[in-house]
C-alpha cells in the first residue's frame, strides 16, 4: 500500500503553547486512519495543517506534511487551491454552520465541482445528481436553502461536496457529534458504504471510542498536541499501552459492550 | 412592514414616477420664460400650481424635472460609493495584513478632510455640472461604508462557511462575492438608504450655492436660490422647493431607519 499522506514531526503553536507538538503519522490508500483525543487535543487543527489553512494565529513551528511525496508548505496558492476540494475532501464538525445561509444547495455542491474541474453546466448538473445519489438525498434539496434541511441532510450535503471531485483523502472532522444518535448511525453507515463503493483514504477525527471501533483501520491517540500512541484499532483498543487511552476507554461505558462482541 | 418603510417607500415611488414621466406631468415647458410684469412671480393658482418666478417659469413645472436631478444625483453618487465602498472594504477585511493597512490609512485621510468643503473644492476646480457633482460626491462618501463592509468582512472570513468553501478550493473571488458579501449586505442597505438622503441634500446645498447643477436647467436647490431674494413676497419659491428636499431626504432616511429596525434582530440572530 502507498502512503498518500505523511505528516512528518508536525509542531505549531499558538503564542507559547504547542498546540501540536511533534505529531508524526501516515496515511495509506484506502485506508481509514482515526484521530481520537478529548476536547481541546488538537484534532481539528491537525486537520486544517494538512490543507494549509490554519488559522492565523496558529504558526508552524517545524515538521512537513507529504501529500503524494510532495510537501504541502512548498505548494503556491494555486496549487493549495487544486489540493483542497480536489484532491482532499474535508467534512467539518458543524453541520449547522457549515453551509452558506443565502446560497442554495445545489450552487453550494456545483461550485465545488466548478472551481476544479472543466465541465460544461450540463455536466455539472449530471455530476451533482450522481452525488446525490451517493448520499440518499432526493434532487428536490438542490434548489432548497441550508435552514430548510435538517443536520443530517446537511452533513449528506457536505459529503457530497467533500467528494464531488473524487478526492484521494477524505478528512472526516467529528462528522456526526453534532447530530442525534440514530441520524449519527445513518450517516456513518453511509460513509461506510460509500467507501466501500469508491476507494479513497480517510483520516476519521472523532472523540468517540465506539465510532472509533466502528470505522477504523488505525488509530492514532492525540493528547494536548502529543501523539501518545498508534496503532490498529484491534491493539489500541483491546491493549492500550498509554494511560491516557485506557482512561479515554474508561471513559466510554458503551465500549465494554462492543468489545466483548469483537473478535479476539 | 414597517410603518416608516411604507410611508418612506411611497413617497420615493411616487417621486420616481414624477421623475419618470416628468414631459407628462409638467404643465410648462420648464425652461419657457415669460418677462412680461403680470407674468412674473404669480402666486399659486389653477393655472400655476406652485406659482411662476421672477422670469415668470413655471415653477411647478421646473420642480417636477428637479425631481429627476436629485433622484439622479441621489442614486448615482451613492452607487459610487457602494461600489469603491464595497471593494475596498470587502479587500480589506478579507485579506487584512498591508492591504487592509494601506486601504485604512486612506479611509482615515478621507475621514479628516471635511467632506462638503472637499466637495466645494473640487467642484470649483473641475466646473460646477450635474455629472460632476454626482461623480465627487460619490468619490468622497464611500469611507463611511468602506469601514462598514470591512467590519462585517472581518468577522464573516472567520466563519464556518467561509472555511468550508475554502476547503472545497472555491477560489477567492467567489469567496468574496458570493459567500461573504450577500451576507454583509444588511448593513449596507441600511447605510447606502440613509446616504442617498444625504447626497441628495449636499446636491441641493451645491445647487443653492451655484456650484450643483446650473441654470437654466432646474434642480430643487437651484430653485430654492433663485427664490431667495425673495422670500419675502413670493414665499411659494422657496417653500416648495424645500419641501421636496425635506420630504425626499426624511423619506429616504425613514426607510433607512425602518431597514435597521427590520434586519438588526437578525445580524442579533447570526452572531
Ligand atoms: N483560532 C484559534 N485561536 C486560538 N486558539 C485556538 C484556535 N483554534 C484552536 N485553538 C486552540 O488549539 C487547541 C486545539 O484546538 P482544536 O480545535 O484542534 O481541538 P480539537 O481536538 O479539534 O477539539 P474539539 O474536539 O473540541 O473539536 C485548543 O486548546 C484550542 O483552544
Ligand atoms: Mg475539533
Amino acid at each position: 500500500m502507498a502512503k498518500v499522506l505523511e505528516v512528518n514531526n508536525l509542531t505549531v503553536k499558538i503564542g507559547e503553547k504547542s498546540v501540536i507538538d511533534n505529531a508524526s503519522f501516515a496515511l495509506f490508500s484506502g485506508e481509514v486512519l482515526a484521530l481520537v483525543g478529548e476536547s481541546g487535543s488538537g484534532k481539528t487543527l491537525t486537520a486544517l495543517s494538512v490543507l494549509n489553512l490554519l488559522p492565523e494565529v496558529a504558526v508552524v513551528e517545524k515538521g512537513s506534511i507529504l501529500f503524494e511525496g510532495e510537501n504541502i508548505f512548498d505548494l503556491d496558492k494555486n496549487q493549495l487551491r487544486n489540493l483542497r476540494g480536489n484532491r482532499i475532501g474535508m467534512v467539518f464538525q458543524e453541520p449547522f454552520t457549515a453551509l452558506n445561509p443565502v446560497l442554495n444547495i445545489g450552487v453550494q455542491i456545483s461550485e465545488t465541482i466548478a472551481a476544479h474541474l472543466k465541465m460544461s453546466a450540463g455536466e455539472i448538473n449530471k455530476r451533482v445528481r450522481e452525488l446525490l445519489d451517493m448520499v440518499k438525498l432526493s434532487p428536490e434539496v438542490l434548489s432548497k436553502y441550508p435552514h430548510e434541511l435538517s443536520g443530517g441532510m446537511r452533513q449528506r450535503v457536505i459529503l457530497a461536496m467533500a467528494l464531488s471531485c473524487d478526492p484521494d483523502v477524505l478528512i472526516l472532522d467529528e462528522p456526526t457529534t453534532a447530530l442525534d444518535v440514530s441520524i449519527q448511525k445513518e450517516v456513518l453507515d453511509l460513509i461506510k458504504q460509500i467507501k466501500s463503493d469508491i476507494n479513497f483514504a480517510i483520516l476519521f477525527i472523532t472523540h468517540d471510542l465506539s465510532i472509533v471501533n466502528l470505522m477504523a483501520d488505525n488509530v492514532c491517540v492525540m493528547k494536548r498536541g502529543v501523539i501518545v500512541e498508534t496503532g490498529s484499532v484491534e491493539n489500541v483498543l483491546h491493549a492500550p499501552r498509554h494511560e491516557y487511552t485506557q482512561h479515554l476507554i474508561g471513559c466510554i461505558p458503551r465500549l465494554g459492550d462492543e468489545r466483548k462482541r469483537l473478535p479476539a | 412592514m414597517n410603518k416608516r418603510i411604507i410611508f418612506g417607500t411611497s413617497i420615493i415611488i411616487l417621486m420616481a414616477v414624477v421623475a419618470i414621466f416628468a414631459p407628462k406631468i409638467a404643465t410648462y415647458d420648464p425652461l419657457e420664460m415669460d418677462l412680461s410684469p403680470e407674468a412674473r412671480l404669480q402666486g399659486p393658482s389653477v393655472e400655476h400650481f406652485f406659482g411662476t418666478d421672477n422670469l415668470g417659469r413655471d415653477v411647478f413645472s421646473r420642480m417636477v424635472y428637479g425631481t429627476r436631478i436629485s433622484l439622479s444625483v441621489g442614486f448615482i453618487a451613492v452607487f459610487i460609493s457602494l461600489v469603491i465602498g464595497i471593494l475596498l472594504g470587502g479587500l480589506s477585511g478579507y485579506y487584512g495584513g498591508w492591504v487592509d493597512n494601506t486601504i485604512m490609512r486612506l479611509v482615515e485621510v478621507m475621514y479628516c478632510f471635511p467632506t462638503f468643503f472637499l466637495i466645494m473644492m473640487v467642484i470649483t476646480f473641475l466646473g460646477p455640472s450635474i455629472i460632476n457633482v454626482m461623480v465627487v460626491i460619490g468619490l468622497t462618501s464611500w469611507a463611511g461604508l468602506c469601514r462598514l463592509v470591512r467590519a462585517e468582512f472581518l468577522s464573516l472570513r472567520e466563519r464556518d462557511f467561509v472555511y468550508s468553501a475554502k476547503v472545497q478550493g472555491v477560489p477567492d473571488r467567489r469567496l468574496i462575492f458570493r459567500h461573504i458579501l450577500p451576507n454583509a449586505m444588511a448593513p449596507v442597505y441600511v447605510s447606502a438608504t440613509l446616504s442617498v438622503g444625504g447626497a441628495i441634500l449636499v446636491e441641493s446645498a451645491l445647487s443653492f450655492l451655484g456650484l450643483g447643477v446650473q441654470i437654466p436647467t432646474a434642480s430643487w436647490g437651484n430653485i430654492l436660490t433663485a427664490g431667495k431674494i425673495y422670500i419675502d413676497y413670493a414665499w411659494w419659491l422657496t417653500l416648495f422647493p424645500g419641501l421636496a428636499i425635506l420630504f425626499t431626504v426624511l423619506s429616504f432616511n425613514l426607510i433607512g431607519e425602518g431597514l435597521r429596525e427590520k434586519l438588526d434582530p437578525k445580524l442579533r440572530e447570526r452572531k
